[in-house]
């Protein structure tokens, strides 16, 4: 097909101007794109808008896509068309006209709706960026910046140095402690809640010991100073154990690891320690060592470990013999007649449950062992007191009972009321000297009464050649380093941990359990199926019967 | 062969599999790790990573300084906003490790909360910048704004030009769709990038009733009418789109940088009240 494409302008004043291109093409190509034939370059035509070719001999128009496209104003997508057609796309005119010279068909192209500059857009368009519409950035950002310093670090910083500015902080409900504090306060020191100077008496500065030994003024030693000096126990501050601000936590800590630093390899600290490593209950705590008296006269006691193959045994000076006092088919009573005993007959708990008391004997074993010593006088007891102080009460009982008649001699004469001759009265004496020997060596002494416990030394053998008792020594804590709880243990029977008293004649054996005892329920803090035993459950560190860790002079506490 | 790279696969990801480096070191360091005491951040581990992650968040926000250097810099600006974003995200995992889980209603939980908020609003941030450009662009199909709105004032014209052979009140209805139909506007209509109100949509509602009252010889110029005003209701629609997509990807920012500069102010009055009340 030849087409003759003729590009018509019209200009102010009516003329006509026109430029003409051939092209020969089977289909013309009408859009934007510069490779159409016609090429027309409006916004509002598409790139490939329309073709018009020549189909079963007629001119056929069809709009590519969906453009808009009319043919004599109608709107079509396609449509046949002929000379004197008029075809709109955008704002272009086409009109086809017949032929001139060699070419086909005639097609003009017009202009008709030029864009206009500065056209109104059809519809109100306001504010297309936010920042009309919004503060800016940068304002914004100042804002919260100045403010923020403002409010977080130069109030709270000022309510520091002036009580004005805190007080009228706390006022304002915004109490500055409260929002620099980093979490909250362990419940012993709630007391101190918005004095925060209690404590942080310095900008700057970590909180010294002598804030603490303010109050706490009765701090112990964990290790006595002149045994040994350990930089971590004589500068440590005490915040860095006791944590504050960690309200959720005790601020007792009972952390092993606390511990273990030092305790897993003492030799590092201490190469001379005679104390074993311990780093967790479950695996390699040590055997334990009670302490156990091995001289009552010299007062010598020592620690023994329980590994030892023979049973440990203690030489307190005193007989018992818990097989007979256990028997099944009980002891004799003198009120009741037979009592079966139990463990805690004798062995009682102290106030508070924790330890056991120490056996007394005029509360434990009087009502039995009675310590009358004349038939005669059977509510008459003796003290379980000093020998001397025996030995004078029975001489003043038979001092007492000669000088009432009845009981004397009847070489004794004389009525009552009549006072003694003077050999009478010798003869009293000697007979009151002469009972009192034979009561001490067969009753008292040398018989059944202080020997069925103690051991007695006789006047030939004694020092002092009177009566003695060997001194006895009695244990009052087997394991003085540990604390142990009776009273959490009360599911427990006795004999669970302390064995063989159905056995022993002789209450020599020590009945201390094994270490192996307590790890059937305890383990180490890790433990999950045992119950977790940190250091801390049984032992402390500031151990009362040594000096003041930080004396209260010389933490030199300045005034806040 | 795509010549685009998105920032969040720079370089075949090498932000982040660093930022996932760090990360991972920070979880098993502190999974590890026993203080004395509970994780705090005044644990050893607890300044280590307080330390870093303040480092972060200078270096993060330096990059709206980089931004704004036109020159060619050592590292390119895609590199830098690559970094920023897997940075940013490792930044909510270390700071979140160095409180050791521990919040209050205090200064120091306050620095917290402002960081979540601005990893917050640039976690919006990622989203928008990775979907939306790809939205816009196939919303445009192949327009600029400019073309969109110059299209409309034709169809403003064409419309006008239709209702020349139509009695009056078509004229009213055209004149509703020129004046009333708002493009833009308050912060809600950009945003949803919907207008209820259209005075487009009214005019065609209108056209519609008054097109049964016609004779039948208006058909074709109450056709011609019709058309023009579903044309224009389409690209009014385009446009809005088209703004609604630009507001989100700007509108973030507004919480994001000022929210930056809160959580500076707070981070230093942090770091400086912790030595404080030492």
């Amino acid at each position: 097909m030849r087409w003759l494409v003729r590009f018509i302008t019209r200009r102010a004043g009516g003329a006509i101007s026109h430029s003409d291109q051939p092209v020969e093409t089977a289909i013309l190509r009408f859009g934007r794109g510069t490779a159409n034939e016609v090429y027309l370059p409006d916004i509002r035509v598409a790139f490939g808008h329309a073709r018009l070719g020549l189909l079963d001999g007629a001119f056929v128009v069809a709009a590519s896509g969906g453009n808009l496209m009319t043919v004599n104003g109608i709107p079509v997508a396609r449509a046949v068309v002929q000379p004197g057609d008029e075809i709109g796309i955008g704002p272009y005119r086409i009109g086809l006209n017949e032929a001139e010279g060699d070419h086909d068909l005639l097609v003009e192209v017009e202009l008709v709706n030029p864009l206009e500059e500065g056209s109104s857009q059809g519809a109100a368009i306001t504010g297309l960026q936010l920042a009309a519409l919004l503060p800016s950035k940068r304002r914004w950002s100042w804002v919260f910046f100045l403010g923020v310093i403002a409010v977080t670090l130069a109030l709270p910083v000022a309510a520091f140095y002036a009580k004005n500015v805190r007080s009228m902080l706390t006022a304002a409900a915004l109490p500055p402690d409260r929002m620099v504090s980093s979490g909250t306060i362990s419940a012993p020191h709630k007391n101190l809640v918005g004095n925060c100077q209690a404590c942080h008496r310095e900008a700057f500065a970590k909180v010294a010991d002598a804030a603490c030994v303010a109050c706490h003024k009765t701090v112990h030693h964990h290790v006595p100073p002149q045994q040994l000096r350990l930089a971590e126990l004589q500068l440590v501050r005490c915040g860095v154990c006791h944590q504050e601000h960690r309200g959720e936590e005790p601020i007792v800590r009972h952390d092993q690891a606390f511990c273990t630093d030092c305790h897993a390899d003492l030799k590092r600290k201490d190469k001379e320690t005679t104390l074993e490593d311990v780093s967790d209950f479950t695996s390699t705590h040590p055997e334990f060592r009670p302490t156990v008296v091995v001289d009552p006269a010299k007062q010598l006691r020592e620690r023994l470990s329980l590994a030892a193959s023979t049973p440990l045994v203690e030489h307190s000076g005193l007989k018992f013999n818990h097989q007979k006092h256990l028997d099944p088919k009980g002891v004799r009573d003198p009120e009741k007649g037979t009592v079966v005993l139990t463990c805690t007959d004798c062995h009682k708990l102290e106030p508070g449950g924790k330890f056991i008391r120490p056996t007394r004997m005029e509360t434990e074993c009087q009502r039995c062992h009675r310590l009358q010593f004349d038939e005669t006088a059977p509510r008459r007891q003796l003290p379980h007191g000093e020998p001397a102080e025996v030995i004078r009460i029975v001489a003043d009982f038979y001092a007492a009972r000669s000088l009432s008649r009845g009981v004397i001699p009847a070489t004794l004469g004389g009525l009552p009321g009549e006072p003694l001759a003077e050999a009478d009265r010798v003869e009293a004496r000697e007979w009151a000297d002469e009972q009192t020997k034979i009561t001490l060596r067969k009753i008292v002494f040398g018989g059944g009464m202080c020997g069925t416990c103690h051991t007695v030394v006789p006047p030939e053998a004694s020092a002092s050649k009177n009566w003695e008792i060997a001194p006895v020594l009695l244990t009052r804590r087997w394991m003085p380093k540990a604390e142990f709880d009776h009273s959490k243990h009360g599911t427990l029977r006795c004999q669970e941990c302390h064995m063989g008293a159905e056995r022993s004649t002789t209450s020599e054996i020590v009945m201390m359990p094994k270490i192996a005892k307590c790890r059937e329920c305890h383990g180490g803090p890790a433990a999950t199926a045992a119950v977790p035993s940190p250091c801390l459950l049984c032992h402390i560190f500031h151990r009362a019967n040594l000096e003041l860790m930080r004396p209260a002079e010389a933490a030199a506490p300045k005034r806040p | 062969m795509s010549l685009h790279e998105s920032f969040l696969v720079y370089r075949n990801l090498l932000y982040p599999k660093v930022a996932t480096a760090m990360t991972g070191a920070a979880l098993v360091w502190y999974a590890v790790d026993s203080p004395r005491g509970v994780p705090s951040g005044s644990t050893w581990l607890g300044y280590t990573l307080g330390t870093v992650a303040a480092l972060l968040v200078v270096w993060l926000m330096w990059f709206g300084v980089r931004k704004r250097r036109y020159g060619p810099g050592e590292w390119r600006l895609e590199a830098w906003l690559s970094g920023h974003v897997y940075f940013g995200l490792a930044l909510a995992v270390i700071a979140t490790l160095h409180t050791g889980f521990r919040f209050h209603w205090n200064i120091h939980t306050l620095a917290y909360a402002l960081m979540m908020m601005v990893i917050g609003s640039g976690l919006f941030g990622i989203y928008v910048y990775a979907r939306y450009p790809r939205l816009m662009t196939d919303n445009r199909r192949g327009e600029t704004l400019r073309s969109m709105l110059i299209k409309l004032a034709d169809i403003d014209r064409e419309s006008r030009a239709a209702c020349l052979n139509l009695p009056d009140d078509f004229a009213a209805a055209v004149r509703i769709s020129h004046q009333e139909t708002r493009i833009g506007g308050s912060l809600r209509r950009q945003l949803s990038g919907v207008d209820r109100n259209c005075g487009t949509t009214r005019a065609l509602a209108r056209i519609e009733e008054l097109a049964a009252t016609v004779p039948a010889k208006l058909d074709v110029p109450v056709m011609r009418l019709r058309r023009e005003l579903q044309r224009k209701q389409a690209l009014v629609a385009q446009v809005r789109l088209d703004l609604r997509y630009k507001a989100l990807m700007e509108i973030w920012l507004y919480v994001h940088v000022p929210l930056a500069f809160a959580l500076l102010a707070a981070l230093t009055a942090h770091i400086v009240l912790v030595f404080f009340y030492f």
